[in-house]
């Protein structure tokens, strides 16, 4: 078996710059960590925190009691920031009703529409 | 749904307020229409468009009119259902709770309750104003609110309404071990196959009954799309042990979901005036574990597809013009309360009206309580059941005729979840998964052939296609001696050729040195050449799909389509060659009384007329029907295996003469 040999200057600065990036890495990977935490505590995933409000579009506040009695509005609520009337012209909102008509189907006059709200 | 305009009350069943309840058994969590429909739309505005409660406050009397929308409704009490974005966005959303407050008339409290983010309390229903009380620990500081929303919705909120609605359809479920899917073992969600656009339309596949929006229909990616492209690592099919005209024929569904496990509905019976929904024989509820396999029905496009084949019973009232008007659950329920003494339910996966003793009191007592109800014109009242219509005649004597009306629409709903692994999927352990006489998928047209059953299933039969099935099964079963019958044909008429050939006077082949010296001798000889090559590809690849061999198609072709389009292109090329051979005899050599082109075998050109006929018969197999298909199948392979016979025994005794006559003996 050969005798140890002392590191050379150069490997002792290679194994620093080793220890420094994956120290850096590590810091970088907990920073993100810490901000999508934040960002979850701070409200939801897809929304952040907001007011609900009431159909007359006033703010619902339980915690001062405004109007706290009352239930939300989606329309609302969510359609403070989304277009409330083109998503609920989706068929799983309409079910046929953009088309319900006393005068839908003549041979089969008791069907006004061609989904579920209307169909039978 | 009522009509909007309507002269007397007896017009009206549901009003769009009553719709939002209608069904609801809120003590067994079952909702009404309104508690699976989000809100929004019909929930919100009227058939004019404006909001009910507002519309309702400011013109009290229409709840006293016989508009259709507002009818003996509570509108202005209730509010209205906006949509509620949180059935599908808020992860642990309480689908009980806004189907309680639904049925308590709490119509714009129902997100408050559906949300858990506050307590409702009060009823409209009672009279009351519901109050609510928020639950502060959702909220920060600054009052506003804290939701863990998904912007693609979790399966488990779709399943709040699909999960029941469609495991009466076609026996789905999703996360169940007793009926497990493959894509959901996968970790796959709904929104993964049915992505929404900003409009919130879902992608669709096609649906055989649903109409709404059909337009969409075909808009999600369908098993080939997702397979063939390996979209979210799906697996690459290989279908090396399935003929090729099997895929053109099925759905992928058909063999991937060979079974289910849990009973769908099998009916529905509305004797009473309330649904109820029975299970597959063998199934103690709708729901329930039972391992049953679907029905097959062909669909648009012409392929099979797995179906529960649903039959509901129904009754109307035949009008003076024909015209079938079905019966309000309330007529039905007035008429069975004067005889209900009369019947008993005796099987569970069966109405309870069945019997024509039991068919003729319940068609009476309908007569008798619709007798002044100033709906109809005449009063003539129908029942319908499995494409046959009864009623009374005028002596009061129960007559029944095929149903061609619109009631004995077939009620096939498709079935395309719970799909099974590879390995469960039909035809993955052999031909005898289907094509047996106790196979699971002819099951319900061969066991029921000789039983009583069969024939309330053959009334079914008048008005669709699905007979086909059952016909083209019975062809089916001479398939396996067509394996070895075909080529004991070939060795026969090899034998026989051989026989006739030894005996025959020398009969030279044509060859090109006999023939006049032509500048069109080159192209004489590349047309024969094509024509020899061509038979030989031919040859080849009709052997690969008379014998199944997938992996060599695979091998030399990459997939049976290119090699069946290889195959017919082949065929154009030979034909094109022997008529090119032909008009260059008749305008150079027009002298020679030996076809150029000849084979050296006599029946030659029928045999290949046959072919051509049939080939081109199924080059545009889409458009023909199965039976016919068959039949061009058949004789296309029979005529290739007697040519192949015969040119191969004449090539026999060429060659076998040359060796003879090259070791001194006579020719």
């Amino acid at each position: 078996m050969g005798k140890p040999v002392a590191a050379s200057h150069s490997q002792v600065n290679d194994i620093k710059k080793t220890f420094l990036t994956i120290g850096v890495a590590i810091i970088a990977v907990c920073c993100l960590g810490g901000v999508n935490a934040g960002l979850v505590l701070a409200g939801s995933k897809t929304c952040g925190s907001f007011f609900l409000r009431n159909s007359q579009g006033d703010v619902i506040n339980p915690l001062t009691g405004e109007n706290a009695d009352q239930p939300f509005s989606s329309r609302k609520t969510c359609g403070a920031c989304h277009d409330y009337d083109l998503i609920t012209k989706g068929f799983h909102f309409q079910q046929g009703w953009e088309k319900i008509s006393d005068t839908y189907d003549k041979k089969m006059p008791w069907v006004l529409s061609d989904g579920m709200m209307g169909k039978h | 749904m009522a009509k909007k305009n309507n002269g007397f009350a007896e017009q009206i069943d549901l009003t769009s307020f009553s719709w939002v309840t209608a069904g609801a058994s809120p003590d067994v969590g079952k909702p009404g229409c309104g508690g699976c429909h989000p809100g929004g739309g019909g929930m919100e505005y009227d058939r004019d468009g404006f909001r009910y409660d507002e519309r309702l406050r400011q013109n009290p009397e229409l709840a006293a009119s016989f508009d259709g929308d507002y009818f003996q409704s509570k509108w202005d009490r209730s509010g209205v259902v906006e949509a509620d974005c949180l059935i599908c966005h808020l992860p642990g959303y309480s689908f009980k709770e806004r189907v309680k407050n639904l049925d308590m008339l709490n119509y714009q409290w129902a997100i408050v309750a559906g949300s858990g983010v506050g307590l409702v309390n009060g009823s409209v229903q009672a009279g009351e104003t519901p109050k609510v009380v928020y639950n502060k620990r959702f909220f920060n500081d600054d009052g506003k609110i804290v939701f863990s929303l998904e912007a693609e919705p979790n399966s488990g909120n779709c399943l709040f309404c699909h999960g029941p609605a469609d495991m009466l359809k076609r026996g789905f479920s999703w996360n169940d071990h007793g009926n497990h899917d493959i894509h959901n073992a996968r970790n796959i969600k709904c929104s993964h196959c049915h992505p929404g656009n900003k409009e919130h339309q879902l992608a669709k596949g096609n649906e055989n009954l649903s109409t709404v929006r059909d337009d969409l229909d075909g808009t999600m990616r369908t098993c080939k799309q997702c397979h063939e492209a390996g979209y979210m690592g799906a697996p690459k099919p290989e279908h090396r042990k399935v003929r090729p005209n099997h895929l053109e024929k099925l759905g992928c569904e058909v063999c991937h979901i060979p079974q289910l496990g849990r009973s769908s509905a099998f009916g529905l019976d509305i004797s009473t005036g309330k649904v109820r929904l029975y299970p597959r024989s063998g199934a103690k509820k709708v729901g329930g574990e039972l391992i049953w396999f679907p029905e097959v029905s062909m669909g648009l496009d012409r392929k099979l597809y797995p179906v529960n084949a649903f039959r509901p019973n129904l009754f109307t009232s035949k009008e003076v013009d024909g015209v079938y008007v079905p019966l309000f659950a309330r007529e039905l329920e007035k008429a069975y309360k004067t005889v209900s003494a009369q019947f008993k339910q005796e099987a569970l996966s069966e109405p309870l009206i069945s019997t024509t003793g039991e068919i003729t009191v319940m068609l009476n007592a309908l007569a008798a309580t619709l007798k002044d109800n100033p709906r109809f014109q005449r009063v003539l009242p129908c029942y319908h059941r499995d494409g046959v219509v009864y009623h009374l005649d005028t002596a009061g004597k129960l007559t029944m005729e095929k149903d061609t009306s619109w009631a004995a629409e077939l009620n096939n709903f498709n079935i395309s979840h719970n799909v099974a692994p590879t390995g469960m999927a039909l035809g993955s352990k052999g031909c005898a998964d289907c094509h047996a006489e106790r196979a699971a998928i002819f099951a319900s047209w061969l066991n029921g052939k000789h039983e009583e059953g069969k024939q309330k299933l053959m009334a079914r039969f008048f008005v669709d296609e699905d007979s086909r099935v059952y016909y083209l099964d019975q062809l089916h079963k001479y398939n396996a001696a067509k394996r070895y019958l075909i080529p004991l044909l070939f060795a026969a008429v090899f034998t026989l050729i051989l026989f006739r050939e030894s005996r025959a006077k020398v009969m030279p082949m044509p060859t090109l040195d006999r023939l006049s010296p032509s500048g069109m001798l080159p192209v004489v000889a590349l047309l024969l050449l094509v024509r020899n090559v061509g038979f030989l590809f031919l040859a080849c690849t009709g052997l690969f799909f008379f014998f199944n061999k997938i992996n060599l198609i695979q091998i030399f072709f990459a997939s049976p389509e290119t090699a069946m389009t290889l195959h017919w292109n082949g065929g154009i090329v030979f034909v094109a060659s022997i008529l090119g051979c032909t008009v260059i005899r008749r305008l150079f050599f027009p002298k020679m009384n030996t076809a150029i082109c000849h084979f050296g075998v006599s029946g030659g050109k029928v045999l290949i007329t046959m072919m051509v006929l049939t080939g081109a018969g199924m080059i545009f197999r889409k458009q023909l029907t199965p039976e016919i298909l068959y039949i061009c199948s058949l004789v296309h392979t029979v005529a290739a295996f007697v040519l192949m016979a015969m040119y191969a025994a004449k090539i026999y005794h060429g060659i076998s003469r040359k060796l003879y006559s090259l070791q001194g003996g006579e020719q």
